[in-house]
């Protein structure tokens, strides 16, 4: 018998194999057996792949999980997902860490002990839910229900719209997002000015020129793998000819190291820049004037219905920022200004865009919009190669309901009433508990949310927590917040759970992955959205019977029906077995190609244009009673017509510039989210971050060690007028000198209950841009103390 | 009586058989050697690198390295068979900094490979530079040799927690306290996908191990590659003979088989 | 006499290793191993050597002709036993077994040949390379893939010669109540074999 007619009989044999031998223990230097448990016994050899989608970051990556013989050993991203076409980013990498955490909960647990004491009772799901369902039943009942307030940390996808639907028919406005505190600016710019409210999307693969403004397109950007990828394109083709991406920002970050051209800029000030580029546009009458004519509203001065004139785009722009002005603020030379405003002409399309780390300031809002309107004054929304809005793929609804009184209710954030221009305000949460103002929160929902350690006043927040009646975190990881929680239902990790995960906007075609799930659960936990659907049964009438589905996956796959049929769509099918197959293969959903040029659909504003003057923003603070007194006392220096349009005001910082000199610049890593890798042992080890990676880095400019007399690796105080954290200094030559550099989400694990600021976030001062709630993450002012001196 | 064959003849005929591999035409004399052992070789492309470090990560998932944890790694002692160097040069504001991901050279002349006392490294016949654990006498002669610090010492045991060992990868072994590792250009990968072509006929193509190690297969950017360096037509040797490629200190005559990419960054 | 005493010497002292060696191999078949497996009673000698069993129909993935040859032999799951001892319950090793099965749990089985970690040791090469040379004569399969196999489950034809194929490592099981290590299973060993047919000898052959 010759070896073809073996290999033909064994046919496509399972490949690969798993081998795990038992040294002989007597010999003391033989390497270690092979730690598999389970496997030495019993062996079926069984491995396979499965198809799902990341859930380390709001990407929503395709991926494909090595399972063998019921454990994950391995994740890879799926080669056909049009996100990251079989690359997957370190975070996504080492998901199995996070699967087989040793510290995850590993069932319910209710308090067992006062608030804090650490002390826990495992419980049944039945009795958690029970008990819950009960307390908000009791709430309702009472006339209390707007008094429930669920923080959700997750941006997009299906349990932020099970969160609203519950709430609506529950009766609280209060579905808090931590939009306010990580990317709100550019996404109240594209409320105001495109009037869709939602992180905008760009034709990455056909734009010849990027500027950033902050833009950490490769490190903590939403997509920042797509993006990866996307710049292997733009380096392609001869200098001049292929993309040019250029990056402003004061720090010089690894985008700045891997961008084509980086320009320093003083801490807040992108904005002056954005409208100095835009006054040369006007000056030299390069702007698109054909795209600026026919979709755009406030370009030039007008007047309304009742006659009255108001300023236009033009007006302010050409008289308030002359490029002399923008340098003298920005300290980008006036030179520079000039060559970056005529290289986006010439290399159109050409998109500018920010980072909400960027927008992240005291005037946030404005920034953000001045930013957003380079993009109107090169004609490239809605074109090729521009600046694009995401569209949503044509999931089938779920049956309308009939949403309680009590939802239209104030929200006790603020947000809409005293920040007319927020959408949530998350930071100004616990003074709203505290004081019980407007009214006073009666039951906390934790989901993927740890305000205590990522948002600041930290221990304000353990105060708030402490004066809720019930506090409940769906958390799967012990972390600050849960310490102060009566209640914990673990979730699943997203390895183990079933759903629809729709991806943060980029590409602006739709695009929808599968997450299936690649192991059994290890523990007694359960997918929130099927903790969600219970608890709203138990709760009896009305949600009950706005949750008519079995579970969280039944509730996904109705509304995956919708895709059945539509056109252009990557995966065709006619039944929905044969969709899910589909998207398995294919790594994920998509429709392409963007409908380019299609303006009935594009602007969802009051004009149906794109607005420099955003009349939304008008009518909101025409709504305002005192609005001047109001003004006065936020202290925004800016009046009139000007709010309503891209404009730009000095930022304020807090503390006093004699007593802290340093401004702080809190900046989210590839590796640490504002929510935190630090449970991940693999994240914190990252050869980029040197040997002191594990700890907690203070980025300071050589020269300004040298002052200080400080050494590099010794340990300093960094204290703001928030608070103080003890960090190891680090001689950063890529820090501005007079800023100190911390990078968000790093710190202690396992965390520490008594700690008095828990994460980096404690150190910044609460300030927000007045009227549009925009946590200023660039706001705060700091002084190094060496340790013990 | 059988014909003697002229001189003219003989003296033809081996003139013609000495002659014979220069006329045949190239893929025919390559088909009449026995099968050519590929020499496998890596190519990184530093323009399109983005410095994500999803090699790094990837690499110590599949290859069961061992987190070191704070004090090791304080001590420089954390084990990176995939390194990212950061080489920052300048002052504020005119500053560059060069990220170079650096997996083992796989040098054609290793000097780790002459250091060794034990022959627990050597090099293989389809030009991996190996390092046989179970051989390894940890004497560190080769950590000193490389001149790129591609090797790593086990200082500590590693310590796995009881569910941190379900996800450790079944084709790798673990390494004990006090042996030598390094980048096995994931071999196991290697075997494994060749096994499979085996059974469906045919050998392994360029398409096959093009992304074939664990950091290859994860780089976002697509700026990693890998490949056979005998096969002139294979992506990884027709993008070393670009006129970007260079190699870590070619001066030293060690010939790595990793090649990178640059060019001169982009100014006006 | 005296000149039949060499000869009762030579009947006696052969007759003595006879005895010996009988006795050495029956003391071999019950004490040579004393690992405990938690069936004490479960017997090779009477599945592969009584019954004639073929290996691949536990050991699933040693079966060259189902296309599920793998790396790994795979030891076989409750699943597997109950399906000839379902109803099989008049011996205390089948009560323990049946207990299993109600408990839902596998039968962690003792190892008896193992192999360093660092070794990669791929069964199905083996099989394969060791069957063409022995010219062996394949599983008999019908067409969903399973052995053929008599109505009282006993495989049909090839299980004689797929168990001396195996036998070149694992000895003959089918002599062996209790399975026991008969090859040293020793880099020595492997080497000595891989030089005999002509099979690589390069340390990442074997060494991961």
């Amino acid at each position: 018998m010759n070896r073809r007619h073996f290999l033909k009989q064994a046919g496509a044999a399972a490949a690969g194999g798993l081998f795990l031998g038992g040294c002989d223990s007597r010999d003391p230097y033989a390497p270690e057996k092979a730690p598999v448990p389970g496997t030495d016994a019993f062996h079926t050899w069984q491995e396979k792949l499965v198809s799902s989608a990341c859930g380390q970051c709001p990407a929503g990556c395709g991926i494909r999980v090595r399972v063998v013989e019921g454990r994950a050993v391995r994740i890879d991203g799926h080669p056909g997902c049009p996100i990251n076409q079989g690359g997957l980013g370190p975070k996504g990498q080492s998901g199995l860490q996070l699967l087989y955490h040793p510290d995850r909960i590993r069932s319910p647990i209710r308090r067992d002990g006062p608030r804090g004491s650490g002390l826990w009772k495992p419980v049944s799901w039945d009795e958690a839910i029970g008990e819950i369902a009960g307390r908000l039943k009791e709430l309702r009942a009472r006339g209390d229900s707007k008094g429930l307030v669920v923080l959700d940390g997750e941006p997009r996808g299906m349990m932020p719209q099970l969160w609203d639907r519950f709430l609506l028919v529950y009766g609280s406005p209060n579905h808090v997002d931590h939009r306010s505190a990580t990317d709100g600016g550019k996404v109240l710019a594209m409320a105001y000015m495109h009037g869709v409210p939602e992180l905008p999307a760009y034709d990455w693969s056909r734009t010849r020129y990027v500027l950033g403004f902050g833009a950490s397109l490769f490190e903590s950007w939403c997509q920042s793998i797509h993006l990866a990828r996307a710049a292997t394109q733009w380096r392609r083709g001869m200098p001049g000819q292929r993309v040019k991406f250029v990056q402003v920002s004061p720090r010089f970050s690894v985008t700045a190291a891997k961008a084509d051209e980086w320009v320093p800029i003083e801490p807040g000030t992108y904005g002056a820049l954005a409208l100095g580029l835009a006054h040369v546009l006007i000056r030299d009458e390069a702007y698109d004037k054909d795209f600026v004519h026919d979709h755009t509203f406030g370009f030039d001065d007008w007047k309304d219905a009742e006659g009255r004139p108001h300023r236009g785009f033009r007006d302010l722009v050409t008289k308030d920022y002359p490029p002399e002005r923008a340098a003298q603020v920005t300290g980008v030379s006036v030179r520079t200004i000039e060559r970056l405003a005529r290289e986006m002409v010439d290399h159109r399309p050409a998109v500018s865009l920010a980072d909400g780390g960027a927008a992240a300031a005291t005037n946030g809002l404005g920034t953000a919009m001045s930013i957003h309107a380079l993009n109107a004054l090169l004609g490239n929304l809605e074109r090729p190669g521009g600046m694009l809005v995401q569209r949503a793929a044509p999931l089938a609804p779920w049956p309308a309901v009939e949403p309680d009184a009590a939802a239209k209710a104030p929200r006790v954030d603020g947000a809409g009433t005293d920040l007319p221009l927020a959408r949530g305000f998350v930071q100004g949460l616990p003074e709203a508990i505290l004081s019980g103002k407007p009214y006073p929160v009666q039951a906390l929902l934790l989901y993927r949310s740890n305000p205590v350690f990522s948002k600041p006043d930290g221990r304000k927040w353990v105060e708030a927590l402490q004066k809720i009646p019930l506090v409940v975190s769906f958390s799967p990881l012990p972390d600050e917040s849960t310490f102060w929680a009566d209640l914990v239902l673990p979730d699943h990790t997203y390895l183990e759970r079933w759903e629809i995960v729709e991806p943060v906007p980029s590409m602006g075609y739709p695009v929808l992955t599968l997450r299936e799930p690649a192991v059994k659960p290890l523990h007694d936990t359960l997918a929130s959205g099927d903790a969600l659907i219970r608890l709203a049964r138990a709760i009896g009438e009305p949600t009950a019977a706005a949750f008519p589905w079995e579970n969280y996956r039944t509730a996904c796959e109705a509304r995956l029906k919708g895709l059945l049929g539509a056109k252009n769509a990557s995966v065709a099918a006619t039944s929905p077995g044969e969709l899910r197959k589909g998207i398995e293969l294919a790594g994920g959903w998509s429709q392409q190609p963007y409908p380019f040029e299609q303006w009935d659909g594009a602007f969802a504003t009051l004009s149906k244009r794109f607005e420099f003057y955003s009349r939304t923003i008008a009518k909101r603070l025409a709504e305002v009673p005192d609005l001047e007194k109001r003004l006065e006392s936020m202290g925004v220096a800016t009046r009139g017509d000007d709010l309503c349009l891209p404009h730009w005001e000095p930022p304020r910082f807090g503390g006093d510039p004699g007593e802290y000199p340093f401004l702080l610049v809190a900046y989210r890593g590839m590796n640490h989210a504002e929510g935190g890798a630090r449970h991940i042992p693999f994240l914190r080890e990252l050869p980029a971050a040197g040997r002191h990676s594990w700890s907690e880095m203070a980025e300071i400019h050589p020269d300004d060690l040298a002052r200080l007399k400080i050494k590099e690796g010794g340990f300093v105080w960094v204290e703001s007028p928030a608070g103080r954290r003890r960090m190891m200094a680090a001689a950063s030559p890529g820090t501005r000198p007079g800023t100190v550099g911390v990078v968000l989400g790093n710190g202690a694990w396992p965390p520490a209950r008594d700690e008095q600021t828990p994460g980096a976030a404690s150190l910044l001062v609460n300030r927000s841009d007045p009227l549009a709630g925009i946590l200023a993450l660039q706001g705060t002012r700091v002084r190094v103390r060496k340790d013990g001196a | 009586m059988a014909e003697q064959p002229s001189r003219r003849g003989v003296l033809g005929t081996i003139l013609s058989a000495l002659a014979a591999p220069f006329l045949l035409p190239g893929k025919l004399f390559a088909a009449l050697r026995s099968p050519r052992k590929p020499k496998w070789g890596m190519v990184i492309d530093l323009d399109r690198c983005t410095g994500c470090q999803s090699c790094v990560v990837a690499c110590r998932v599949e290859n069961n390295v061992p987190v070191a944890g704070p004090e090791l790694n304080e001590q420089d002692r954390a084990i990176f068979w995939m390194d990212m160097l950061t080489v920052p040069e300048g002052k504020y504001p005119d500053l560059r900094t060069q990220f170079i991901p650096v997996p083992c050279n796989h040098c054609e002349n290793a000097p780790c490979v002459k250091a060794c006392p034990v022959h627990a490294t050597y090099i293989n016949e389809e030009g991996i530079v190996a390092q046989i654990w179970g051989r390894c006498i940890g004497c560190r002669y080769c950590t000193t040799a490389c001149p790129y610090s591609r090797r790593y010492f086990n200082w500590k045991a590693p310590v796995w927690s009881e569910s941190q060992k379900q996800y450790l990868n079944p084709d790798v072994a673990t390494r004990p306290v006090g042996v030598v590792e390094k980048c096995t250009l994931c071999h196991h990968r290697i075997r494994a996908r060749r096994m499979k072509a085996r059974l469906e006929g045919r050998e392994l193509t360029d398409a096959d191990v093009r992304k074939l190690p664990a950091c290859a297969q994860s780089c976002p950017a697509d700026a990693i590659t890998f490949g056979d360096l005998n096969d002139p037509e294979s992506e990884v040797s027709l993008l070393s003979r670009s006129p970007r490629a260079f190699k870590l200190l070619e001066e030293l005559g060690t010939h790595p088989k990793l090649t990178y990419l640059r060019e001169a960054k982009w100014k006006e | 006499m005296t000149r039949h005493l060499p000869l009762a010497a030579i009947y006696g002292y052969f007759g003595a290793m006879v005895l010996g060696m009988l006795g050495l191999r029956y003391y071999a078949s019950t004490h040579a191993t004393n690992t405990e497996q938690p069936i004490p009673t479960f017997s090779h000698e009477v599945h592969v050597g009584k019954n004639k069993i073929a290996c691949s129909t536990c050991h699933e993935f040693t079966n060259l002709a189902d296309g599920k040859l793998a790396r790994r032999p795979g030891i076989p799951s409750v699943q597997k036993c109950m399906e000839c001892h379902i109803d099989t319950k008049d011996k205390p090793g089948f009560q323990l077994l049946h207990g299993f099965y109600e408990r839902r749990e596998s039968i962690v089985w003792n190892r008896i040949h193992t192999l360093p970690g660092h070794v990669y040791f791929p069964h199905h090469r083996h099989i394969r390379a060791l069957a063409e040379k022995q010219e062996l004569k394949l599983s008999q399969t019908d067409d969903s893939g399973y052995i053929k196999h008599d109505e009282k489950g006993v495989a049909l034809g090839e299980a004689e010669g797929q168990a001396k194929l195996c036998a070149n490592c694992h000895g003959e099981v089918k002599y062996m109540s209790k399975i026991r290590q008969v090859r040293s299973l020793s880099m020595g060993w492997c080497v000595s074999c891989h030089r005999e047919n002509n099979a690589s000898i390069d340390c990442l052959t074997c060494h991961q």
